[in-house]
Formats: structure tokens, C-alpha cells, sequence
């Protein structure tokens, strides 16, 4: 492991901002520290920084604890979530900063400066101040700094709040693309599921102090390990009466999660249907919102108001129309874990559980029309 | 954009500039004419003599380095009140603002007595061989007196505002304290810092009252200051070459203003749309403050002690060294309870003159933008940096015998059959007491008005609120605390106003205020009415000590109240 964080506590008075802390990271991984604000992600990421001291455990740096070390011993880069850039030095000045400290020769700290400006594609404007670049400029001088003395941990403090949401997206790539090209060991921070999500090859999702899961994107997006991740991951809802549904039996759970692609709402003559249509049953659809790619359809069965998505290529829809309703699979909850239920009567049918493959993974639900 | 949602612009600017041009800027035109009439071969003369040079020499040089000093003092003063803890450190803050609330010419006679041969500092001092009172030491030393506050005062909110990330930044990269500080703090402060001294040194070339009692004035030890030569020259009704100086003087103080406005346009496009998320605190494992710390808490404490403290012991022991009996018949003679009642009603009448202009000009710089802005914001600040002597002098030139405006008065008087009298009558101590406190409420209101923005008046506008309905009901509760504020601070500038009023008041016992029968105790020589001077001193160092404390209080529940924000 080449970032260690054993038994870490962190009190900043009465709060507990971190709770027994413990996780490890590979070299050359892409980590997002992911969870909603005040889940404490942030704190984590400045003791590793060296920026707080943890009130207990340890921290170990390629196999080194590195408690006592400053942030530059540790060999950490640090990029601020609104970049705090000095705002009196030029871009060049800016990211010669950290080398000029080390009192690195003029040649040198020239050449590694021009390096990082051809490689964050900055060329030319090495003399312009910080509020004469654009946002995505500006992250990109941040990186630029937090890269020139040569780290080998680089952290990222909620890298894309500060930047518009057109400009996000392609920020997302770019960066992503430059951490694998300099092959540094990086951590993020984020509250932006789809960010964890696109970003990073490894999430560990983080709740009031505490760690929930740690895993790869996949693998926290299908198998939710804790309630509190089959909340936050995804645009699911929250049910209690999940067993009133067809296919699922009550059990000794609080509730469940649907997510809107567990749920699949059909024409009653559509015909691809056919052979599910018996094990379905009626719902009325509440609401129809328009999502550019698709539609969002609030349906009301037996009571209880689901979520699906609909494709816009499918025959149109109109509020109060009754249709069938399949739900695919739900995620039950109790108090400490997340557990995966799929719909019996459809496995029933399924014995070699072909279909429901198909059922579950296929873009556009089991059939188009 | 805001200028066609918020109601008002034509009336503010119309009284704005109407007020503006009244009570100052024709004034002090008044000075311009009357100077060009001389001549340039004359006024070239009169600027030229020796003794004149040697005075700008003199107040230039000292203001400077007091300038100077306060910009590094003032530096470690903010520093420290803004990043350690220590007990007293509120009091310590409240009392930076002393040298604004007590009348110049109390400082000046306390500093004077207090740095003579006999006086508490002055005696230990002069047996090292070191004279103070009568030197140029002694001019510097009142003109750190009088300008710590303005350097201390402007760069305070800058390093409360201070993005704690810069510091962390700097540390990540491997930045120690005392290089982040260099390197990464001082930059950050440097805009306030060159603000701060501009206002020192303007307000230091032209100061009057502080400094007369304490350089000796004399010609020949080159410690005669600017102001004071122009006062000379008013006493011997020499008012070619008084205007002439004055002129000068009027320039210097123009161009420093200028300056201060164009470092502050400067500044705010250095780093305007730099957009930025403050973290809450620095983190712990920063490196903590050093013993370092309590050397510059030592300092700074030293600093307000003989600076600020000793003074203020100073006057109330001398005041009564002669016991309180002989205290109370100090303060009750007809001289002082006529200054008394000359002093109130021109500190009330100012009072209202300069909140009505206040609330309006500040309406006017920050809720609309228009062309010339910036110059009106430099003409408004003009009595800040100017001296008083020459605020006297321009109503002089404009009412007096010589001035342009005295036959319409003559004419009116005639006409009405009245006898109406502006110079060295009551009008005239009214009309120069405004002058010289003329911006400051809305100095105090319109950086308040800038940080809240204008987005909830437009609402109300919007929502089909008039102009008086916005700015009861909305603006007025944000800037209440500010508004009472800079009343407090006009009044008590407005109470202690002296060289302004020096050069306009003749009578004693009929138009002098209270300073000025300060002044004339003082002047008198004999201990016993140096005594009553003190003893008349004591009561407005009383009220400066109430404003001082009032604004502590003040600012206290301004903070507590926008902490949430």
C-alpha cells in the first residue's frame, strides 16, 4: 500500500470529524474520497496533506509514518478547491513558487517550469496574473504548482467546484488524462457522485466521519454495501412497504431503494411483453418530466410511487395512462447493511436466468416499443 | 443594470454635488483665485523665501518619517491584534483610534508637556541627552501620534480577510513562516499598506493642532511646519502669500489623494474575479506561533503604551495636579461655559449637515456607477487630507473682507437690515467645523454599503418599493451600526476641531470653542492656566474615551450579529 491510514481519529473539539479511519491506497491508483458535505471527506485528505494533525492513529506514506513530517517532506501537491492562487504573482512566478523555496538553481527551476507549461498546455501565458486566466486555466496553473517540486502523492481538494458546468465536464477528462500521464498517485475530493464516478478508479465513500465502502466504480454502483451508499449512489427512492410490490416478499428489513432502472412500465399490448405480462402489475403514471435524453416517468402502484426513466424513442405516454409495471430488483436495508432482492416471480420464470440478464443491462429496457 | 432598478440617482448626485461645491470646493477655489491674482513672479517669490521652503522641508521630512515608522508599526499593530490572543487585547484595539477622537490641539499641548525638560517622559529623557519637545523628534513623534490609526485601520480588514489556503499553499510548497509572510502575506497588504501611508503622510503634511505646541516653531531650528507659516502669515493679514502657500500645499495633498485612488483602482484589478471559497481556519498542523509572538505582543503593547496611554495619564494628572477644587473653577469660568455653548451648536449643526450628506453621497457611490466617479470620490475625501488651517483660510478668502462673496453678504445685510457676519463670527466656526469633518460618516458607510451588495434593494425596488420605503426598511437596518458610528466619530472630530477654526475665530469668550480656549490657557503661560487647560482637556478627552468605547461596542455587535454569514 503506498498511502496508509491506520486507526485515524479526528476531533476538532466536541466534533468528531473522523471515526476510526482505516484504508489503503495502491501506488499509481485514482481515488475519490466521496460523500455528501460535512461527511468529513475533506479533513481526511488534509491530514494526509499534512494540513491537520489527527487526534489519534497513523498515517504512513510509502511505508514510511510520516505524522510528524511537514507536507513537504511528506512529498505531497495540494491543489486548493478555489486554487488559491497568489494573486500578486504571474502564472510563471506562481508555479516556480515551491522551487524557488528549495532554492533550486535558476536554470533548473526555468526548465521545470517550462516543462509544466508545455505540459499543461499553458504556453504563453506565463506572465498573465491569475484573474486575467479563465477558470479552467487557473485549475490548471493550481495543478502546474502543486506538480513542480516533483511529488509523489498529489491531492485535490473538490478540483471542479470553482469552474462553470459546461467547462466541468471537459476538465474532468483532461485531468484524468494528466494524472495517468504523469503517473502520479492521486486523491480527490468530491460530493459529485457522477465526478467519482468518471474520474477515479477507486471511490471510498465517506459518511459522518466514517468510511461506508471502498471499491471500484462498478462495484459501488452495483453492489451498495451499506444504506447509507444504496442512498447516495444513484437517483433512487426510498420505500417502506417494498413487499406490497409484486415478486418480493416481506423481510426483516426497514425498507428498500429502487433505482429507476430497476423498474420497467409497458404498454399492456405491447407485445415483447408477452411472456412477463402475467407476473406484472397496473400502474398509473403521476407526473411525466422531460430530461432531454429521456423521460422520467412517477408511476403509482398499489400505492406506492415509483421512478423510471423512459426512452423518447419509445411510443408516447400520457399522465393518468395506466400501465404494467415490472420491478427487476430492489435494495432492502436495515440498520447496518445494504442487501440485493431480486423479484422471484421473474427469477421463477427465468430458471437459467438468461432473460433476466437481458432484463436488467439492456440499454433501452427488454424491448424497444 | 442597478442605476435604472434603484431610485435616486439624479437626487443624490444633484445633492451631492451641490453640497460638495458649496461647502468646500468653492472654498477652496476662493484660495485659487485669490493666489493667481498675486501674480507669478510674487508667488514665485513667496514660495521661495527661505523660511517658507524650510517649512515645507520640515513638514514634509517629519511626515514622512512618521509615515514611515507607522507603516511598520502599524503592520506589527494590525498583526498582531488580528493573530494572537493575549488578555486586553479589545482595549488595545479600541485605543488605536484614540488620535481620531481627541481634539488635535489636547494631543499637541499633552505630547508638548509631556516630552518637555519637566515632563514625565521629557525629564528621564533629556538627562540621556535626548530633547524631544521643541525638536524635530518632537514634531515626528506627534505626527506618529496623529497617524497610527490610519495605517493600523487600513490593513486590519485586509488580514481578517485574509484566505487562510494562501498561508496553507505556502506551507505545502515548503514555505516557513517567515517566508510565507515576505513572500505571500505582504504582497496581500501591500495596496492597504501604500493606502494607509498615503493617508498618514497626506494627513501629517497638513496637520496643525498637534504639532504647534510641541516642534517650538522657530525658524531658525527649521521646526516651524507648512500650516504653521500659513497661520503667520493670516495673523499679519498677509493673505497673498498665505493663499499662495496654501496652494501648494493643496497640490502636494491633490496629488497624494490621487495617488491613494489610483494604488486602490490598482488593486482591485489585480485581483477582482479571482473567485474563491475561504476555508474557515487554518489547519492545526501548521506551524504554530513562536515565542516570536510575545516579543511583537511586547512591542505593540509598549508601543500603545507611550504612544497612546501616557498621554491620556498625562492630562488627567496634570489637570489635577492643583486639586479638584481648583478643577471645578477651571471649567467654570465665562470663558469655558461660553466655548461650551459656541462648541455644541456647532458640533450639532455639523452633526446634522454631515449625516444628511453623508447617507446621501454614499447612496451615490455605491449603488450607481457613473462617469467621473472616481473623481468624486477623490473630492469628497479632500478634507481628510488637507489642513484645517487652510479649510479656515478658504472661508476667509470666499466671506472675509478681501473675499468675493462679502459684498452679496454686505448686500443682503443692507437689504434686510440685518448684520450677518461669516468670518470670525458664529457661521463662519459652524461652517468650518463641517468642512473639515465633511466625510466622515460616509466614509464609514460606504465600504458597508460595497460588502452588502445592492441585490436586496433591487428586490424591493422590483417588488414596487419608492426610494425612502428601500432605504427605511431595507438599507438603514444594515448600516445602522456603521451610520451611528460615523456620527459618533463627526462628532467627536467635530467637538475638537481646532486649526480650521483658529484661522475664523477672533473673540474669546464669544466665538471660541472649546479648544481654542484650550488654546488660549495653554498660551497664557502661567501654571496656573496651564492647569485650566488641562482641566478644559479632560472633558473631551472624556468624550474621545465614551466614543472610543461606544464603538467597541458597536463594532462587537456588528460582528456578532453578520458572524453567521
Amino acid at each position: 500500500m503506498y498511502v496508509e491510514l491506520k486507526n485515524i481519529n479526528k476531533n476538532f473539539g466536541d466534533f468528531e470529524a473522523s471515526k476510526d479511519i482505516n484504508f489503503g491506497i495502491e501506488k499509481g491508483r485514482l481515488v475519490a474520497l466521496l460523500g455528501p458535505s460535512g461527511s468529513g471527506k475533506t479533513t481526511i485528505l488534509r491530514m494526509i496533506a499534512g494540513l491537520e494533525k489527527p487526534t489519534s492513529g497513523d498515517i504512513f506514506i510509502n511505508e514510511k509514518r510520516v505524522n510528524d513530517l511537514t507536507p513537504s517532506e511528506r512529498g505531497v501537491g495540494f491543489v486548493f478547491q478555489s486554487y488559491a492562487l497568489f494573486r500578486y504573482m504571474t502564472v510563471y512566478e506562481n508555479i516556480a513558487f515551491g522551487l524557488e523555496i528549495q532554492k533550486a538553481d535558476k536554470a533548473k527551476i526555468k526548465a521545470r517550469v517550462d516543462e509544466l507549461l508545455e505540459l499543461t498546455d499553458l504556453k504563453g501565458l506565463e506572465d498573465r496574473y491569475p484573474n486575467q486566466l479563465s477558470g479552467g486555466q487557473r485549475q490548471r496553473v493550481a495543478f502546474a504548482r502543486a506538480l513542480a517540486p516533483n511529488p509523489s502523492l498529489l491531492l485535490l481538494d473538490e478540483p471542479f467546484a470553482a469552474i462553470d458546468a459546461k467547462v466541468r465536464q471537459e476538465l474532468r477528462s483532461w485531468l484524468r488524462e494528466m494524472i495517468y500521464k504523469v503517473g502520479i498517485t492521486s486523491i480527490f475530493v468530491t460530493h459529485d457522485q457522477d465526478e467519482a464516478v468518471e474520474v477515479a478508479d477507486q471511490i471510498i465513500v465517506t459518511n459522518k466521519g466514517q468510511i461506508e465502502q471502498i471499491g471500484s466504480p462498478a462495484e459501488i454502483y452495483r453492489n451498495p454495501k451499506t444504506p447509507f451508499v444504496s442512498q447516495f449512489i444513484g437517483q433512487g427512492t426510498i420505500i417502506e412497504d417494498y413487499y406490497r410490490l409484486h415478486g418480493f416478499e416481506k423481510g426483516d428489513y426497514k425498507g428498500a431503494i429502487i433505482r429507476p432502472e430497476f423498474v420497467e412500465a409497458f404498454k399492456s399490448d405491447n407485445d415483447r411483453f408477452a411472456d412477463v405480462v402475467g407476473i406484472s402489475e397496473k400502474g398509473t403514471i403521476t407526473d411525466i418530466l422531460f430530461r432531454g435524453n429521456s423521460l422520467e416517468v412517477k408511476l403509482d402502484v398499489g400505492g406506492v410511487s415509483l421512478v423510471t426513466h423512459r426512452s423518447l424513442e419509445r411510443r408516447p405516454i400520457k399522465v393518468g395512462e395506466v400501465m404494467n409495471v415490472i420491478i427487476y430488483k430492489v435494495y432492502a436495508f436495515d440498520d447496518e447493511k445494504a442487501y440485493l432482492l431480486e423479484n422471484e416471480d421473474l427469477k421463477k420464470r427465468d430458471v437459467n436466468n438468461v432473460h433476466l440478464e437481458s432484463y436488467l443491462y439492456s440499454e433501452e429496457g427488454y424491448f424497444v416499443v | 443594470m442597478s442605476k435604472q432598478i434603484i431610485p435616486g440617482f439624479k437626487l443624490t448626485l444633484g445633492i451631492t454635488v451641490t453640497m460638495l461645491s458649496l461647502l468646500i470646493l468653492i472654498p477652496l477655489a476662493s484660495v485659487l483665485v485669490y493666489s493667481l491674482k498675486i501674480g507669478p513672479s510674487q508667488f514665485f517669490e513667496v514660495v521661495t523665501d527661505a523660511a517658507v521652503t524650510a517649512a515645507f522641508g520640515t513638514s514634509i521630512f517629519c511626515s514622512f518619517i512618521a509615515a514611515v515608522i507607522n507603516t511598520i508599526f502599524g503592520v506589527l499593530l494590525a498583526w498582531v491584534l488580528v493573530r494572537y490572543d493575549f488578555p486586553g487585547k479589545r482595549i488595545l484595539d479600541g485605543l488605536i483610534e484614540l488620535p481620531f477622537a481627541l481634539p488635535t490641539a489636547v494631543a499637541g499641548i499633552t505630547l508638548s508637556k509631556m516630552y518637555s525638560t519637566t515632563g514625565e517622559l521629557g525629564e528621564p529623557l533629556s538627562k540621556l541627552g535626548i530633547y524631544v519637545s521643541y525638536t524635530h523628534l518632537g514634531l515626528t513623534m506627534a505626527l506618529i501620534f496623529v497617524g497610527i490609526p490610519f495605517v493600523v485601520r487600513a490593513i486590519q480588514p485586509v488580514l481578517l480577510k485574509f484566505n487562510p489556503a494562501y498561508e496553507e499553499a505556502a506551507y505545502i510548497l515548503g514555505a516557513d513562516r517567515r517566508k510565507t509572510f515576505f513572500k505571500v502575506i505582504l504582497p496581500e497588504l501591500r495596496p492597504a499598506l501604500l493606502t494607509g501611508f498615503g493617508l498618514a503622510f497626506a494627513r501629517g503634511i497638513g496637520e496643525y493642532g498637534s504639532v504647534i505646541y510641541i516642534a517650538g516653531n522657530s525658524a531658525k531650528e527649521h521646526t516651524q511646519v507648512v500650516s504653521y507659516i500659513i497661520m503667520q502669515k493670516l495673523n499679519y493679514l498677509d493673505y497673498g502669500s498665505a493663499t499662495a502657500i496654501a496652494l501648494v500645499m493643496l497640490i502636494i495633498s491633490f496629488l497624494l489623494l490621487l495617488f491613494i485612488n489610483m494604488v486602490q483602482v490598482y488593486q482591485s484589478r489585480r485581483t477582482s474575479g479571482v473567485y474563491e471559497v475561504a476555508s474557515a481556519t487554518t489547519g492545526d498542523a501548521l506551524p504554530q506561533p513562536g515565542k516570536g509572538r510575545y516579543i511583537m505582543i511586547g512591542i505593540s503593547a509598549l508601543f500603545v503604551v507611550i504612544m497612546l496611554i501616557m498621554p491620556l495619564i498625562s492630562i488627567i494628572r496634570n489637570s489635577l495636579s492643583k486639586g479638584f477644587g481648583f478643577y471645578l473653577q477651571s471649567l467654570s469660568t465665562q470663558y469655558v461655559k461660553a466655548a461650551f455653548g459656541v462648541t455644541i451648536i456647532a458640533t450639532v449643526i455639523t452633526l446634522i449637515v454631515n449625516t444628511f450628506f453623508g447617507l446621501v453621497a454614499s447612496w451615490l457611490m455605491t449603488r450607481f456607477t457613473f462617469k467621473g466617479k472616481q473623481v468624486l470620490a477623490t473630492l469628497i475625501d479632500i478634507p481628510f487630507s488637507i489642513s484645517p488651517v487652510i479649510a479656515g483660510l478658504s472661508y476667509i478668502m470666499m466671506f472675509g473682507r478681501l473675499g468675493w462673496a462679502y459684498p452679496i453678504i454686505e448686500s443682503i445685510n443692507s437689504a434686510l437690515g440685518t448684520d450677518i457676519q461669516i468670518v470670525f463670527a458664529l457661521p463662519g466656526v459652524v461652517l468650518a467645523t463641517i468642512f473639515v469633518t465633511f466625510p466622515f460618516v460616509s466614509r464609514e458607510l460606504i465600504p458597508v454599503l460595497n460588502t452588502i451588495g445592492c441585490d436586496e434593494e433591487e428586490a424591493a425596488a422590483l417588488m414596487g418599493a419608492k426610494g425612502l420605503t428601500i432605504f427605511r426598511r431595507v438599507t438603514l437596518p444594515h448600516i445602522k451600526w456603521a451610520l451611528i458610528y460615523g456620527m459618533i466619530l463627526c462628532t467627536a472630530r467635530a467637538l475638537g476641531e481646532f486649526g480650521a477654526v483658529n484661522a475664523l475665530s477672533k473673540t474669546r469668550g464669544v466665538t471660541f470653542t472649546l479648544p481654542l480656549e484650550i488654546d488660549a490657557l495653554y498660551l497664557a503661560g502661567s501654571s496656573d492656566s496651564i492647569v485650566a487647560a488641562f482641566a478644559v482637556s479632560s472633558i473631551l478627552v472624556i468624550i474621545a474615551v465614551v466614543v472610543l468605547i461606544l464603538r467597541n461596542i458597536f463594532e462587537h455587535n456588528e460582528t456578532v450579529k453578520t458572524a453567521g454569514r
